[in-house]
């Protein structure tokens, strides 16, 4: 609870600190003053804070949820190809140039997301065998991206694969409201249901049958799993693009905090995740560089050497 | 309270591992399954808890279906003890024997009823030293005893254990056979797959053996722990001391 509440102070903190971040300095006297200055923060700088909490909450919290559910500490929506299934089923949309109407896009990075999910959590069985789910994950991604590349090959005009290439390197950049509205109820309904698994999740700690000798029941599980991963996931790469290793890193970082318990990692993970991806584009938008750095970008910069970590750890606890 | 199984068959991979079997076991006992590698204990004791997919037949508790009873009130009224002793986070020992409420809780929290029921578990397995310590720190029989605690604070009708004794040291072996009579005395069936015929000859009231997926026999210990019946499952003459509690195998 504790834990919990820090985050929380932690995230309003930075909310109103990436408020104030950017090249031009307006001071907080004049955020609702009605002039220019008051736009650039309504209309620019709070829909990107808010897409990035949204974003980096569900991207945590996915990531928390896929650990426990697959008892994997390397499980992460980005890696593991459920990301790049979304953005299989959104470049889709681009490609076809029907991603003009504003649900278009969500709806079939949506679908994208389920599909990978249900995929993911079927060719991985719930054995808990790190190996059958790495190379199940590396399966999915590795076709997802090759679809993807193949989408972008066929692309009708230069403008749509320069569309589609810059759009997949995940941003914050010139979110607006619709991005919020449109993102918010579908996050907020993934992360309920991932929120609602933390107690079968702890029983998994023990295994798949003493779970369900325990009351879980697994197809209910894997249903809720699937349907919460897919729509934290989906509705993020609709309205923010790629972000990936958000839901690697964070639980990681928090585990230690929750006692390891499954359970007590979820919304943690999901403030963490936010914390980190404002914390980010903040860092982002001051850099003194020309074009802005993508956010997707920023975060496999640094998840890149966090997995190297992982890696070397993990070997050195194995020999 | 009985726990009734009736022509339970089952197949995997088109091998037979169990072959239209049945019994009808009371509550109050220790009931051991004995049987060679392979013979389908283990199996049995994955149906009778209702964790098996595919079976035909039917498994009863006190006269009802154990498919018509909701998976939470299942879980209050059977423990299972699984053989692998999976642990995959590093929770406190404390933690994990507290799942052992879970399907009491109803959601809650755990309540002070919950943590006396819970402190008694791991009185009874001797680890209440090890409450703050991490299970993955423990070792192998420290762990088996917690994973064992966690059973025992569901405080289940019916106890299933899948090969309790497996990576315990002789002493702790002992104790645990101890804590499964306690169990049975105390009210609750106590159903255990075990490997040594001796240690079931120290604790069993009613005693199953198995070959090939098919009960060979099943009754009363003395009746059915004899060098002969112990020969037809195993394949193994197997000698007995006069007091016909010990079975040697021959040098």
């Amino acid at each position: 609870m504790r834990l919990n509440l820090a985050l929380l102070v932690a995230l309003c903190i930075a909310f109103l600190l990436s408020l104030l971040a950017g090249h031009y300095w307006i001071s907080p006297r004049e955020w609702f003053a009605g002039d220019m200055g008051s736009l650039i923060i309504i209309e620019l700088r709070m829909p990107r804070a808010l897409v990035g909490m949204l974003v980096g909450g569900a991207l945590g919290l996915s990531g928390a949820a896929m650990q426990g559910y697959l008892r994997n500490p390397l499980a992460d929506p980005g890696l593991f190809g459920i990301s790049a299934s979304a953005a299989l089923g959104a470049v889709l949309s681009l490609s076809l140039g029907w991603a003009m109407a504003i649900w278009v896009l969500p709806a079939f990075a949506l679908a994208g997301a389920f599909a990978g999910a249900a995929l993911l959590i079927m060719l991985a069985g719930r054995a808990g065998s790190t190996i059958i789910f790495t190379l199940a994950g590396v399966l999915l991604s590795s076709v997802a991206a090759s679809l993807t590349a193949l989408l972008i090959n066929l692309a009708p005009t230069p403008f749509a694969t320069a569309e589609i290439v810059t759009w997949l390197m995940g941003a914050l950049t010139d979110r607006s409201w619709n991005d919020v509205l449109l993102g918010a109820p579908l996050i907020l309904l993934g992360m309920a249901i991932l929120l609602m698994c933390g107690r079968s999740l702890d029983a998994l700690t023990l295994g798949d049958v003493a779970a369900r000798s325990m009351g879980v029941d697994m197809r209910r599980l894997q249903g809720l799993i699937v349907a919460g991963l897919g729509l934290c996931v989906g509705a993020s790469v609709a309205i923010a693009g790629v972000v990936g290793f958000v839901g690697l890193v964070v639980p990681h970082l928090m585990r230690p905090f929750t006692a390891h318990r499954p359970s007590a990692l979820l919304l943690p993970s999901a403030l963490a995740g936010a914390l980190l991806v404002v914390w980010a584009d903040m860092i982002i938008r001051m850099l003194p560089v020309m074009s802005e750095i993508r956010l997707g970008i920023a975060m496999s910069l640094l998840g890149g050497p966090f997995f190297l970590y992982l890696l070397l750890k993990m070997r050195r606890e194995l020999s | 309270m009985n726990l009734e199984f009736t022509d339970i068959a089952m197949r995997r991979g088109g091998r037979t591992i169990i072959d239209h079997v049945s019994g009808a076991l009371a509550g109050g006992q220790v009931i051991t399954i004995l049987g060679a590698n392979g013979a389908g204990k283990s199996s049995l004791l994955h149906c009778l808890a209702g964790l098996q997919a595919g079976i035909t037949g039917s498994v009863q508790l006190d006269g009802r279906p154990l498919n018509t009873i909701t998976l939470q009130e299942r879980a209050r009224l059977i423990g299972f003890l699984p053989q692998k002793g999976e642990v995959h986070w590093d929770v406190s020992v404390h933690a994990l024997v507290a799942l052992g409420r879970m399907a009491h809780k109803g959601g809650g929290d755990v309540t002070q009823d919950d943590e006396d029921i819970i402190a008694a578990a791991m009185e009874q397995v001797d680890i209440s030293h090890l409450e703050e310590r991490r299970m993955l720190n423990l070792s192998g029989g420290e762990q088996a005893r917690a994973l064992f605690a966690r059973v025992l604070a569901g405080q289940p009708q019916w106890l299933l254990a899948d090969e309790p004794l497996a990576s315990l040291d002789p002493a702790h072996q002992r104790a645990m056979l101890d804590i499964l009579v306690r169990t049975a005395r105390a009210g609750a069936g106590v159903i255990t797959v075990l490997h040594d015929v001796n240690h079931a000859a120290r604790i069993a009231d009613h005693v199953i053996l198995m070959r090939e997926g098919r009960i060979l026999t099943q009754g009363a210990r003395d009746a059915v722990l004899t060098p002969q019946w112990l020969a037809q499952t195993y394949d193994i003459e197997f000698e007995v001391t006069p007091d016909g509690r010990t079975f040697l195998l021959p040098a």
